[in-house]
């Protein structure tokens, strides 16, 4: 027998208001834009926006929808949640919104309802007076919310998805209908897709899923929860029956790794049990690339993992003591498990032990905004949510706690993420086909063009002609150099800066491989830099210098160059042992965004503060693999 | 009913004034401030449903008539309240129906016909007539150059005796940019570069302009300013429209409301 429920019928009556206003259009198709012959153009992206419909990102205030989203990611002017005045100078060239599946527009829902309705229920009645009593009240209610998914303490009216499949249904749909109305092939493509997130114990397994098809194909499906599984096998298998049944394809995106404990790139699977051959496969399919850099902070590596790298520390800063929800303390023993750099490492131990490398990544950034607006950039960094928009207050040194624990403050934000993805027309299918491909890089901001080909003939020669020759005569980023004699593989790299950001520091080619008996390894070579400068006996490169002024803000392009390109091959090359190779390219030093806001607002930083950074481009790497 | 005695006073009241908020908005106008209360056939049956969605069964006539009761109750209570003045100042009522108000805003937008988008593209001339491509040949001559020289090397440009390769520095982006709308140039060498070239004249060297990379001599072969025709740009027209119609409504509510306010706001400090 069915038992009424008033948070239910509070939910979908929320649901009938928002329901029910939009006109759905025809899809257009992109089969009118020509493709070129390769990727010439890199097209900038955010994978990972969330808008009003997300729980969180509602409770932490944010009142802007997907469209309002969809028309800052084009370069409309919108004024922000809080009223700060926000457009890119340069408009992005897609986007996908990832709402939080789990309960999606459930808060908005729950705000928006009849309190009437919620009397009888203490539980529900209690965060809505809290959310609007005051903007404390909802931001007491998002912590809670956080910290309950993390518990799995939620009621059954925020846990059941089946319960909540027409409100879901409804919003999907509504959001189809906007995702379709904005996607313009050839100009602006606007994604399908929504955010799993799964967090055992306050864990971050969290996954962006995609989709390469139309709102209707993939309004087909209502998007999958973690509160349907926190058993990522679950997702695949849910994604894998999308394709079978409607012939559309979807990509899943692993992202804040470093706040998983360890967990995001196990060696074992979901269940504890090792990763096997069958698994391995799967998630390779499944899960082409993952989000190295976002605003909560920077996956590539650690400075535990990787003490001989001097940038190692970037973005690690109040995200590598606890987990998400900051639940769990994390150990220095468990970072292998949480970190890109080490993942691609283990993906080439496994390979070796069942076969298969299930690590087998390309890397991309993206914001991970609550404030629908995906504007990266340090001087205008918006906030993580609506709650930390610029403000009077200083919000740099407040503490920004995403569970009910303290510890975490405003700095602890990166201003980053965007995508770059070398694609041959700006259409869904083709930049999803480069992401499947692995064509893409991560940066923490700045749009620089970065390049990187691997073969086996490449000369010093070839560098004048490089995109010909690369694609002519070896892979991209992303692809696999299958062992052709003992002679060391040979790469093309350029890095062309951003013209409305900072000079080039150096391009650095990251190497991992695996010896004989089994155990992984990382080098770094600075194969092209800017101005005069040796590389030193300790075989590191000196610090390109820092022209940094704190109280203006500014930095000059005298240090540093406007373009690098090179020719290398690796010099410590043996044939036997598997690797990757991936590029690191540095910008020289800049300010980050508190600099800004205590310049705007007059504030004084604290000395923990960072003040200086570098931002940094990651390619995806490309993969050695021995004959064996 | 024990529940409801639970609920401190106030949220008793909240419920009461959304009631009052939804027969506002959608029901017949009674005054909340009258002292007439009348129990319509359409209250009894909304309170025989809501009875019927709690228990799962129809309620006796006994029950309904106790709810009726309850009804009449709750309605002097509401009534008594809001004569005291019990809603001031609370901030779950206030925002509650600050919040209902804006969302009564939600009116459906339909779509406009092709005529009616090309009257919106032509009311709307100076924002969809902006984009200027052009044509142009650069020069990058990299950061480190002086003003002396940037004399010397113009005239040598404009009397075309200058051997341009000997001050070039290098750059890998075409130095004949082919005829491209603002927003490629703007890829191509950023928004400041783009910007400058409006200043330029046509068909001579001019410069140098600064973009990110340095500094650039320009020569503007071709400028074309584009009004866009309503097939390229229909879906972002109709987008646009869509957006301002929402805005419009909204302000327009707005403006309804508060035109009979008197609104005085103490400086800033």
């Amino acid at each position: 027998m069915q038992k009424y429920n008033p948070l239910l019928a509070a939910l979908s009556l929320g649901a009938l208001a928002l329901g029910g206003c939009s006109q759905s259009e025809q899809p257009k198709d992109s089969s009118h834009i020509a493709n070129s012959e390769y990727p010439e153009e890199v097209y900038w992206g955010d994978t990972h926006v969330h808008t009003d419909n997300s729980i969180d990102a509602f409770g932490f205030g944010n009142r802007l929808d997907t469209e309002a989203a969809m028309r800052f990611a084009k370069g409309e002017r919108i004024t922000s949640t809080k009223g700060v005045e926000a457009q890119l100078s340069q408009p992005l060239d897609f986007i996908v919104i990832a709402d939080h599946a789990a309960a999606l527009g459930a808060t908005k829902a729950l705000y928006n309802a009849p309190r009437l309705a919620l009397l009888g229920n203490d539980f529900a009645l209690r965060w809505y007076d809290m959310m609007h009593e005051s903007e404390e009240g909802s931001l007491r209610v998002t912590a809670e919310l956080i910290d309950g998914a993390a518990k799995g303490t939620l009621p059954d009216s925020f846990t059941n998805q089946e319960a909540q499949a027409e409100r879901i249904g409804d919003l999907w749909e509504e959001h189809g209908n906007i995702v379709e109305r904005y996607n313009e092939p050839g100009k602006f493509t606007a994604f399908m897709g929504f955010e799993y997130t799964p967090m055992p114990g306050g864990d971050n397994l969290h996954r962006v899923v995609m989709f390469r098809d139309s709102a209707e194909k993939a309004n087909s499906v209502l998007p999958f929860s973690s509160q349907q599984s926190l058993d990522v096998e679950d997702l695949w298998a849910y994604m894998a029956a999308y394709e079978k049944n409607t012939g559309g394809q979807m990509l899943a995106i692993p992202h804040n790794s470093n706040v998983s404990n360890g967990r995001m790139f196990s060696m074992n699977k979901f269940d504890g049990s090792p990763i096997d051959a069958a698994y391995a496969k799967t998630r390779a399919l499944r899960e082409p690339i993952i989000e190295a850099t976002q605003i909560k902070g920077d996956s590539e590596t650690h400075p535990f993992l990787s003490p001989n790298d001097e940038f190692s520390a970037y973005g690690v800063a109040g995200w590598d003591k606890a987990n998400l929800s900051a639940g769990r303390d994390m150990k220095p023993s468990s970072y292998a498990g949480s970190y890109a750099r080490s993942a691609l490492k283990r993906g080439l131990e496994l390979e070796k032990k069942i076969g298969t490398n299930p690590y087998k990544f390309g890397m991309i950034g993206s914001s991970d905004t609550h404030t629908s607006l995906a504007d990266v950039r340090e001087k205008s960094f918006i906030g993580k949510h609506s709650a930390n928009e610029p403000n009077v207050e200083n919000r740099s040194t407040l503490p920004q706690n995403l569970g009910t624990r303290q510890g975490r403050f405003g700095w602890h934000y990166l201003s980053s993420g965007y995508a770059g993805v070398w694609a041959t027309s700006n259409t869904r299918e083709a930049i999803f086909d480069a992401m499947m491909r692995r064509e893409v890089y991560a940066t923490t901001g700045p749009r620089m063009k970065v390049r990187f080909f691997g073969g086996w003939d490449f000369s010093a020669d070839d560098v004048r002609d490089l995109v010909s020759k690369g694609y002519a005569q070896g892979v991209p980023m992303g692809g696999d150099l299958t062992e052709k004699s003992s002679d060391a593989p040979t790469f093309l790299i350029s890095a062309m800066m951003d013209p409305e950001s900072a000079n080039l520091d150096r391009i650095q080619v990251v190497k991992g491989w695996i010896n004989a008996d089994g155990s992984t390894q990382e080098k770094i070579f600075n194969v092209a830099w800017g101005g005069d400068r040796k590389i030193g006996n300790d075989g590191k490169l000196p610090a390109v210098g820092n022209t940094v002024n704190l109280t203006k803000g500014t930095w000059s392009n005298d240090i540093g160059a406007a373009e690098l390109m090179t020719f290398w091959q690796d010099p410590e090359f043996n044939a036997d042992d598997n690797a990757f190779y991936y590029v690191r390219v540095m910008e020289i030093p800049t300010p980050t965004w508190p600099v800004y806001d205590a310049i705007k607002y007059g504030f004084t930083l604290g000395d923990d503060v960072i003040k200086i950074q570098q931002e940094r481009a990651y390619t995806s790497p490309i993969w050695y693999n021995a004959k064996g | 009913m024990v529940k409801y005695l639970k609920e401190p006073l106030v949220h008793f009241l909240a419920g009461a004034m959304l009631i009052f908020a939804y027969f506002w908005a959608f029901g017949p106008s009674n005054d909340p401030l009258s002292y007439e209360i009348t129990i319509g056939a359409s209250d009894i049956d909304r309170i025989t449903a809501d009875s019927i969605r709690t228990s799962n069964r129809l309620p006796t006539h006994e029950e309904v008539s106790a709810l009726i009761d309850q009804a009449v109750k709750e309605e002097i209570y509401y009534r008594e309240a809001l004569r005291l003045g019990l809603d001031d100042g609370d901030a779950v009522i206030r925002r509650r129906l600050a919040n209902k108000m804006r969302s009564l805003n939600s009116a459906e937008i339909g779509t406009l016909n092709d005529a009616q988008l090309q009257r919106f593209l032509e009311d709307n001339k100076t924002k969809y007539s902006y984009e200027t491509r052009y044509a142009f040949d650069h020069i990058y001559i990299g950061r480190n150059t002086s003003p002396n020289q940037h004399k010397e090397w113009l005239k040598g440009l404009r009397d075309g005796n200058l051997n341009v390769d000997s001050i070039k520095a290098p750059l890998s982006i075409e130095d004949k940019q082919p005829l491209s709308d603002e927003s490629m140039i703007i890829r191509r060498f950023g928004s400041s570069f783009t910007d400058a070239l409006a200043g330029l004249k046509m068909n001579i060297w001019s410069g140098p302009i600064e973009s990110g990379f340095g500094q650039h001599f320009v020569y503007i072969r071709e400028r074309q300013n584009i009004t866009p025709k309503l097939n390229d740009i229909r879906q972002r027209l109709s987008n646009d429209w869509r957006a301002a119609q929402i805005l419009k409504q909204e302000n327009k509510l707005f403006d309804n409301l508060s035109k009979d306010y008197q609104i005085s706001i103490a400086p800033i400090k």
